[in-house]
C-alpha cells in the first residue's frame, strides 16, 4: 500500500525531471507566489525593484559621479569653493557625503560648526537626492491629483497629511518626497498662507501677527466668497512673484494645484523680474518690452515681464493695487545680498506703497535673517510685520548645497517672513 | 493623465476628475488591496493622532469594561431572595416530591 501511493509521486517528478521542467517550474513559482503573498502580509516582503532607491544604491563620490554634471558640479566646487576653516583651495572629501568640503583632513576635524550642525549628514542627503533624480527610475509620484472632492477637506499641518489628503502618490521614500516638494512648495506655500486652513497661527501660539490677520482676513473675504452666486470680484486675484526665475519655469499642472487648493478663486500670476521668462528653444532668458501672456484655463493666467518691479510701478501697470485682492511673493529675494539689494531698495518704496501682503522666503536660517536685518534697517519705521521670522512648514525637503561654498547647505523656500506697508498713519495727520 | 500637460497643442488637460471610491484603496495608493497594509507615508500621516486616538480607544474601552465589572461584582452575591415564589397546589408539591425522589434513586 505504501508503496503503489509513493511511488507514482516518484515517478511523476522523475518524469518532470528528464522530459518536461515546465508543470515543476510553475508549481515552484506558485509556490514562491505563495510564500510573497505570505511575507507580505505579515510585513516582511524587502524584495522590490533593483532600481528603487535606497542611501546605499545612491551614493557616490561626486568626483566619481556616474554623471557628468555631477562631476562637472564636483570640479566647480574644487576650483572656487574655499575651505571655511583656512581659507585655501578644497581637496578634502568628506568621507561621510562623498563631497569635496575642505582642504585637509585636520580641516575637516577641527570645524567645530560643520560637526555641530551635523552639515555631513546634511551634505549626503544632497548627494543621493541629487544622483535620484538622475538615476532613471519610474517617477509615479509626479502625475499630481486633479480637483478635490467637495467632501474632503485638505489638511496643511505637514507635508505627510497634505499630500494624503490631497489624494497625492503615495510617498514612501524620503527621494519621493523630495523630489515632489521641491517644485510643490512654490504653490502650497502660497496656498497654505491664504487658505482658511492655514497652520499659521495668531500670536503666541504661532508667528502670525494682529495686522498679519487683517490682511489674510482681506485676502480670504475674496478668495472664499460667503455668497458665492454672486460675482464679488471684478477681477482676478493677482500674485505678483518678484525676481522670479525657477518659479516661472515651473510646469502650469503644478502651479495649478494652487487653484485646486481655493477653487472658488481665479488667479492672475505675474512673473517679474529680469529672468521671468526663459525662452526653452533658444535655452536662455529673453527680455521682452511687452509682457508675455499665457492663458492656462478659465481660472489661472500667467503674464512674464522681464523687468525690475520698480520700473514698472513707476510706469503704472499694475495700478491700481488692492489689499483685497492682491499679494507679493519673493521666493528666496536675498534682499540684504550684496549684488541684489541695490535693486530691492528701489523696488521696497513700491511694494510698502501698494499696502498689500508682501511674503518673503529664505534659502536657510542665516540667509533669511540677513534678509530681515536688511529690512528692519532700512525700512523698518515704514512696516507692519505679518509673519514673524519662522520655519516654513511647506519648504522643500530636498537639501541642496551651494557649490561657490560646498558646506553652506539649504533647502527652498526653508524659512518665511511677512510685512506690509503701514496701513494707518499712528499720529492723525 | 497624460504625462505631458501641454501635449503640443497649447491646449493644457487640468479638469482631471477624481478617482471613485474610498480614498485609501484607490490605485497606487495607501493601503494595498490585496494585504490591506497601510504605506510608510500613510503611518507618517496618522502619526501625529496615533497618541490621542490611542487615549481615546483605551478611554472608550474602559468605560465599557467598567460598566460590565460593575454590573457583575455588584451582582455576586445576589442569592435572588427577593424573587416571590408563585404559592403552589398541595397535590401539586406531592407530585414534585416523588418525581424527584424517584430520580434521586434512578
Amino acid at each position: 500500500m505504501f508503496s503503489t501511493r509513493i511511488c507514482p509521486r516518484v515517478s511523476v517528478r522523475a518524469a518532470g525531471l528528464v522530459c518536461a521542467s515546465r508543470p515543476l517550474a510553475g508549481a515552484v513559482q506558485q509556490q514562491r507566489g505563495m510564500l510573497k503573498f505570505l511575507k507580505q502580509t505579515i510585513g516582511l516582503d524587502d524584495s522590490g525593484n533593483e532600481n528603487d532607491p535606497t542611501p546605499e544604491n545612491r551614493f557616490h563620490l561626486w568626483d566619481q559621479s556616474p554623471n557628468q554634471d555631477i562631476r562637472e558640479r564636483a570640479a566647480v566646487i574644487r576650483a572656487r569653493s574655499k575651505c571655511p576653516v583656512t581659507g585655501e583651495d578644497v581637496r578634502y572629501v568628506c568621507p561621510k557625503s562623498g563631497i569635496p568640503t575642505h582642504h585637509s583632513r585636520e580641516a575637516y576635524e577641527s570645524d567645530a560648526t560643520f560637526q555641530e550642525q551635523n552639515k555631513a549628514e546634511k551634505l549626503f542627503m544632497a548627494n543621493i537626492y541629487e544622483h535620484d533624480l538622475r538615476s532613471g527610475r519610474d517617477f509615479p509620484e509626479f502625475d499630481l491629483p486633479g480637483a478635490q472632492d467637495k467632501d474632503d477637506t485638505v489638511n496643511f499641518m505637514n507635508w505627510d497629511l497634505f499630500l494624503y489628503t490631497r489624494d497625492f502618490y503615495s510617498m514612501d521614500t524620503e527621494f519621493q518626497m523630495a523630489a515632489v516638494t521641491k517644485m510643490l512648495s512654490y504653490p502650497v506655500t502660497i496656498g497654505s498662507v491664504l487658505h482658511t486652513m492655514s497652520p499659521y497661527a495668531l500670536k503666541p501660539n504661532g508667528p502670525l501677527t494682529l495686522e498679519g490677520l487683517k490682511s489674510l482676513a482681506a485676502l480670504r473675504y475674496s478668495l472664499f466668497p460667503i455668497d458665492k452666486s454672486r460675482a464679488l470680484n471684478d477681477r482676478p486675484i493677482r500674485l505678483f512673484i518678484l525676481g522670479a526665475r525657477a518659479e516661472s519655469q515651473l510646469p502650469p499642472h503644478v502651479w495649478k494645484q494652487l487653484s485646486y487648493l481655493i477653487p472658488t478663486a481665479k488667479w492672475e500670476l505675474y512673473f517679474i523680474g529680469p529672468e521671468a521668462y526663459y525662452d526653452r528653444d533658444k535655452h536662455q532668458y529673453v527680455q521682452h518690452s511687452r509682457p508675455v501672456e499665457m492663458k492656462i484655463d478659465d481660472t489661472m493666467t500667467f503674464k512674464f515681464y522681464s523687468d525690475y518691479f520698480h520700473v514698472l510701478h513707476e510706469a503704472h501697470d499694475f495700478f491700481p493695487y488692492d489689499p483685497y485682492l492682491d499679494a507679493f511673493f519673493l521666493f528666496h529675494p536675498g534682499l540684504g545680498a550684496p549684488e541684489a539689494m541695490d535693486q530691492w531698495a528701489k523696488s521696497l518704496p513700491g511694494l510698502l506703497e501698494s499696502k498689500c501682503a508682501i511674503f518673503s522666503t529664505g534659502f536657510h536660517k542665516d540667509d533669511l535673517e540677513r534678509d530681515w536685518n536688511w529690512l528692519m534697517d532700512k525700512f523698518g519705521s515704514k512696516l507692519d510685520v505679518l509673519l514673524e521670522p519662522s520655519e516654513n512648514i511647506f519648504g522643500s525637503t530636498k537639501w541642496e548645497l551651494n557649490d561657490l561654498n560646498s558646506t553652506e547647505v539649504y533647502q527652498f523656500n526653508q524659512q518665511m517672513f511677512a510685512f506690509r506697508g503701514k496701513r494707518y498713519h499712528a499720529i492723525p495727520q | 493623465m497624460s504625462q505631458d500637460p501641454h501635449n503640443g497643442k497649447g491646449t493644457f488637460e487640468v479638469h482631471k476628475q477624481p478617482q471613485p471610491g474610498l480614498k485609501v484603496f484607490r490605485k497606487g495608493k495607501y493601503i494595498d488591496p490585496k494585504t490591506f497594509q497601510m504605506s510608510p507615508a500613510l503611518i507618517r500621516a496618522r502619526r501625529p493622532f496615533f497618541v490621542r486616538n490611542m487615549l481615546a480607544l483605551a478611554g472608550l474601552t474602559g468605560f465599557v469594561a467598567g460598566i460590565y465589572g460593575y454590573t457583575m461584582y455588584s451582582l455576586r452575591t445576589d442569592d435572588f431572595g427577593d424573587v416571590p415564589i408563585p404559592p403552589l397546589d398541595p397535590e401539586e408539591i406531592k407530585k414534585l416530591q416523588s418525581k424527584y425522589s424517584d430520580d434521586s434513586k434512578a
